[in-house]
């Protein structure tokens, strides 16, 4: 309680509130604006956090993380273009919710699942670091790789109606993360001389051309022979009702509590748990016949768990000085530079300043709510221009945000080609979800895997037999493959039974 | 061309590069990498290019067996809007964003629809220099300079 009451007087200050506030704002309107992202959004911050102390650093480096993880939810659904990569799953349903004229409830679903998702991770943090930064100790390769392993099981989930078309993508997304320098050894694979492709395929280009390129493309065709004007129109935000929420309530926690262990995970990511939830939410959930044609279900999963990352992440960061990612690298740079040293005397010397984070993520996940209404507010203006005017300004921003990630022309030729690509698999029935799923885990599924493999030299059955934690994900990824087939067959034993009669 | 027979070009040629990729895999530089690893760096893309190669044999068989129909689709003006992109690709670092950023709002605009060209100027020269003062000011991220003006 002491410790609690301390941190809570680092936050109850006007020098660490406005900055949680600005820097959460930021965060919400960078995750929006697509290519641009948390690690932009967080670089951006830096500079301002050299005259800052320690504690009001952390929190605006706090509240951009958790803006632009929930930011990127309102370009997925309103232009189906993801703002960031974890927010690539929500494009699914949100993006058809948008287009049936649900927009507005489209939003409010993202919003009330990315601040419980969030709020749920904080608690985590505060309650059992220290215990899942020992299970986090036993993650090793063999059990990253069968994690994986269960989120690229979401290619047969999300393909749809042809299997063959979804694996495919999948591979083609797999091989895209396959060119560049090879994880392990450094080599370089598949660059065919050309030295830009040696830093491997950018995902937010891939990403951008996927998604929003190839919709321009494909609505340039549909407004110019249906005539037709703009799709999507939005008057901002709508909350769902507790009604509606009712049946979703294991559904949200469930996703949240898959975001926040894999946050856990150091290399795992936001973009993974959140495929990997919407996987799971594809195999569980009753209406998951809907799902991938604007069920809410969709967005609930994917994102309670990317916001529940937030929290999790900083389990590794706090407790061991690990960080999971990009964005938790730089606030552990930026808690080391103010002389506080993450690890496992953190919570011993400094326990205060681990509550004060707690409660300022918090604090974050809470402002998402008016934040994001503001934002959504700001793209549904933007919407009502006419589509001819839109989709270019949509094309310059995207095509802009891609620039911005490396300054790279060659990243804007592979959102331009990709964005070509993503035309001709739309038209030929190929689902680009796949794609972007193998894209996402790619490059950490290989890392993963031949390290399982030198390790075990070989011998996959024994490396099984001595990881329990392995074994029980790869049943649960084999039970969630054979789930469908098993419901197929009990389905076509009992029609023969039901024709009889 | 019909459907079917787009499809099955598209298949085919799928199929056709990755086969050439499976191929070039087995290059001899690649061979000589890594020799003192058990798995090679060539393991997991052949284990990828190997079920692609499957995908798209059964991707080329299917259309084969498919009924020809017609899908109408203006492959004229979409072609036209990669172009646009791609001369705003190709020109952005000579002629710089606002310029190549223009001529790819207009070019865009026009061929989706919008037909009314002075305005269109209008708003498009209004827009980029709003998204330029937002990334180079707010963002902190420089966009390129007409280079034929000296930038």
């Amino acid at each position: 309680m002491e410790h609690f009451m301390t941190g809570l007087g680092l936050v109850a200050s006007l020098d660490t509130l406005l900055p949680l506030f600005i820097g959460t704002f930021i965060g919400v309107v960078v995750g929006a604006l697509p290519g641009l992202g948390s690690v932009i959004g967080i670089t951006l911050c830096l500079p301002f956090t050299f005259t800052m102390s320690s504690f009001t650093a952390i929190s605006l480096l706090l509240g951009v993380y958790a803006g632009s993880v929930y930011g990127g939810s309102i370009s997925a659904i309103l232009i189906n273009t993801p703002g960031t990569p974890a927010s690539a799953a929500t494009c699914f349903d949100g993006f058809t919710m948008a287009k049936a004229g649900q927009s507005e409830k489209a939003l409010g679903w993202a919003t009330m699942a990315s601040v419980f998702g969030g709020l749920f991770s904080c608690f985590v943090l505060v309650l059992a670091a220290p215990q899942l930064a020992d299970i986090a100790l036993r993650f090793g390769p063999i059990e990253t790789c069968a994690l994986i392993l269960m989120g690229l099981t979401c290619i047969s989930t999300v393909s749809g109606g042809s299997q063959i078309k979804g694996i495919f993508a999948g591979m083609l997304g797999l091989f895209f993360s396959i060119i560049g320098q090879d994880p392990m050894t450094g080599d370089t694979r598949f660059t065919f001389g050309i030295f830009a492709l040696s830093g491997g395929v950018d995902l937010i280009a891939v990403l951008v051309g996927t998604f929003a390129l190839s919709e321009v493309f494909t609505r340039i065709d549909i407004v110019r022979r249906e005539n037709i004007g703009s799709i999507i129109s939005c008057r901002g935000l709508r909350f769902p009702s507790l009604a509606e929420w009712r049946p979703r309530w294991w559904l949200l926690l469930k996703s949240s509590v898959i975001g926040s262990f894999i946050g856990v995970l150091p290399g795992t990511g936001s973009s993974a748990a959140a495929f990997i939830s919407y996987s799971e939410a594809k195999r569980s959930s009753s209406r998951r016949k809907n799902m991938g044609k604007g069920e809410p279900d969709g967005i609930v999963a994917a994102e309670s768990a990317n916001n529940a990352v937030t929290g999790g992440a900083l389990v590794p960061s706090l407790a061991l000085g690990l960080p999971g990612d990009a964005v938790t690298a730089v606030m552990l740079a930026t808690l080391i530079m103010h002389g506080v040293t993450p690890g496992v005397r953190l919570m011993v010397d400094s326990p205060g300043i681990v509550y004060g984070i707690f409660i300022s993520l918090v604090i974050a996940n809470l402002l998402l709510i008016p934040f994001g209404y503001i934002v959504a507010k700001g793209f549904a203006y933007m919407l009502r221009l006419p589509e001819a005017l839109l989709l270019p300004v949509i094309t310059l921003l995207c095509l802009l945000g891609t620039y911005g990630v490396r300054n790279s022309a060659f990243d804007l030729w592979t959102t331009v080609a990709t964005g070509f690509l993503g035309l001709l698999l739309r038209y030929f029935g190929v689902p680009l979800a796949p794609l972007v799923i193998g894209l996402v885990l790619g490059m950490q599924f290989e890392i993963s895997l031949r390290q399982g493999y030198l390790i075990s030299h070989g011998d996959v059955f024994n490396a099984l037999k001595g990881h329990p934690i392995a074994l029980g994900l790869v049943c649960a990824t084999a039970l969630m493959l054979l789930a469908p087939l098993w419901r197929l067959c009990m389905r076509r034993r009992s029609s023969p039974c039901q024709t009889k009669e | 061309m019909n459907y079917r027979v787009q499809e099955i070009c598209f298949s085919g040629t799928l199929f056709l590069i990755g086969a050439l990729l499976m191929h070039h895999t087995y290059q001899s530089g690649y061979a000589s990498m890594a020799q003192d690893l058990n798995v090679g760096l060539m393991f997991f893309p052949r284990l990828v290019l190997g079920i692609w190669l499957f995908c798209t044999g059964i991707m080329t068989i299917g259309a084969v067996g498919r009924q020809a129909e017609h899908r109408p689709f203006l492959w004229g003006r979409v072609l036209g809007g990669l172009g646009v992109l791609i001369f705003f690709v190709a020109t952005l670092n000579t002629l710089g964003f606002a310029l190549a950023g223009l001529v790819c709002f207009c070019g865009l605009g026009w061929i989706i629809g919008y037909k009314r060209p002075v305005r269109l100027l209008i708003i498009g020269a209004v827009y980029v220099v709003l998204v330029q003062l937002l990334f180079e000011k707010a963002l902190q991220c420089y966009l390129p300079a007409c280079k034929l003006l000296g930038g």
